[in-house]
């Protein structure tokens, strides 16, 4: 009887766990699927992938599963990155400081390993590198990621719907590229 | 056969499905997550000031991955989900509900519902109101309704929930830095119910 209890037990603990771990990993590989499908352009969805960064449109959100509690108000852009390209050099433009903005970058793992608000910025422009090469110095600010793969996102808060379009220009001046 | 099925493989078949079952409450909010995951509460909201921080523990990297990937982090955010009014029972459908409570100090906040699938709720436009768009009484409070009905409530701010089961959750962004040492200071939203609708 003991040896059955520690065989359902440990089979538990060990199902439990192994799912635990991985559960971040399945939810980023559905994301990467829904990245890959957004490639076919749907109309009402509008120029969602432009060279590498892919724009998010509120009213394209709610089928996607990878898409969990998305909140109406933002704006998001994101940035799948693969450092096996080489370094990452992002520049986006930044908004007055009467608008939340920020930058967030996450590991594979769901992690952020950096992040920056609008209020920390002096300029209308944010440049900055992301590599995982901890002895990289540079005359911009650097992020340090510690996978080789990983997604920066981008939040900006729209006062209004109204503001969508305006605010849809001003963010697709994102530029990014390997370094 | 059967001597070695129930010695060998009923244990190991029943503990790939324990570990399953017990893996599943960590995929979406109910008050097992809510309760299990560990966290902050305040009255019947719950917040995880460690969310999407390196340190988190891996139920809490799980959950996040599952009900709101790549969530914003300390001390840009404070996350609070709610799925109870005041009585404690579950944010229903089948019933109106006054949201009220005293504006956090902050850059920017919101409430927004969302189903228990972790969805939104269409049209999503009339299932937020935040500090841009919300009035603020002569008490210092806001006063949202809750509804599938807002024709009911002609000049009220609404969250229009479409008659769908739901869980509120209230962003906080740029807080008042002292929220973090005192949860208590944090300002949370009260969650009355007001009539079955119909």
């Amino acid at each position: 009887m003991g040896n059955w209890i520690i065989k359902f037990l440990g089979t538990a603990i060990l199902i439990h766990g192994l799912l635990i771990w991985t559960g971040p990993e399945i939810v980023m590989r559905k994301l990467d699927r829904d990245l890959e499908a957004a490639k076919i352009f749907e109309s009402e969805c509008g120029e969602r992938w432009v060279d590498g960064i892919f724009y998010i449109n509120p009213s394209c959100l709610s089928n996607k599963q990878s898409a969990r509690k998305p909140n109406p108000d933002f704006l998001y852009f994101l940035i799948p990155y693969d450092l096996s390209n080489g370094d990452l050099f992002v520049s986006t433009p930044v908004p007055p400081n009467d608008r939340y903005w920020s930058i967030h970058a996450h590991n594979r793992n769901t992690d952020a390993f950096y992040r920056i608000t609008n209020t920390e910025i002096n300029g209308k422009r944010f440049e900055f590198l992301i590599t995982k090469n901890k002895n990289k110095t540079s005359n911009i600010p650097i992020a340090y990621a510690t996978s080789k793969k990983g997604v920066i996102l981008n939040r900006l808060v729209m006062k209004d719907f109204s503001e969508y379009e305006s605010l849809d220009i001003f963010r697709r001046s994102t530029f990014r590229e390997y370094r | 056969m059967n001597k070695v099925f129930y010695r060998s493989l009923l244990p190991i078949l029943l503990g790939i499905l324990i570990g399953g079952a017990s893996f599943y409450p960590f995929t979406y909010t109910n008050p097992i997550s809510m309760s299990l995951i560990g966290g902050i509460k305040r009255n019947q909201w719950v917040t995880h000031f460690d969310l999407s921080m390196k340190d988190q523990n891996p139920w809490l990297r799980n959950y996040i991955a599952f009900i709101g990937l790549l969530g914003s982090i300390r001390p840009e955010v404070i996350y609070f989900e709610a799925m109870n009014d005041d009585d404690g029972k579950i944010l229903s459908g089948e019933n109106d509900y006054i949201l009220r409570g005293i504006p956090p100090k902050s850059r920017y906040w919101s409430f927004v519902i969302y189903d228990y699938e972790n969805s939104q709720i269409d049209p999503f436009e009339e299932t937020v109101a935040n500090s841009f768009r919300s009035t603020i009484k002569d008490n210092g409070e806001y006063e949202i309704i809750l509804t599938a009905n807002p024709e009911k409530y002609s000049g009220k701010q609404i969250i229009n929930h479409g008659s769908n089961n739901f869980t509120i959750i209230m962003r906080i962004y740029g807080p008042n830095l002292k929220y973090y040492e005192d949860k208590n200071s944090i300002p949370v939203g009260r969650i009355k119910k007001v009539s079955p609708h119909g």
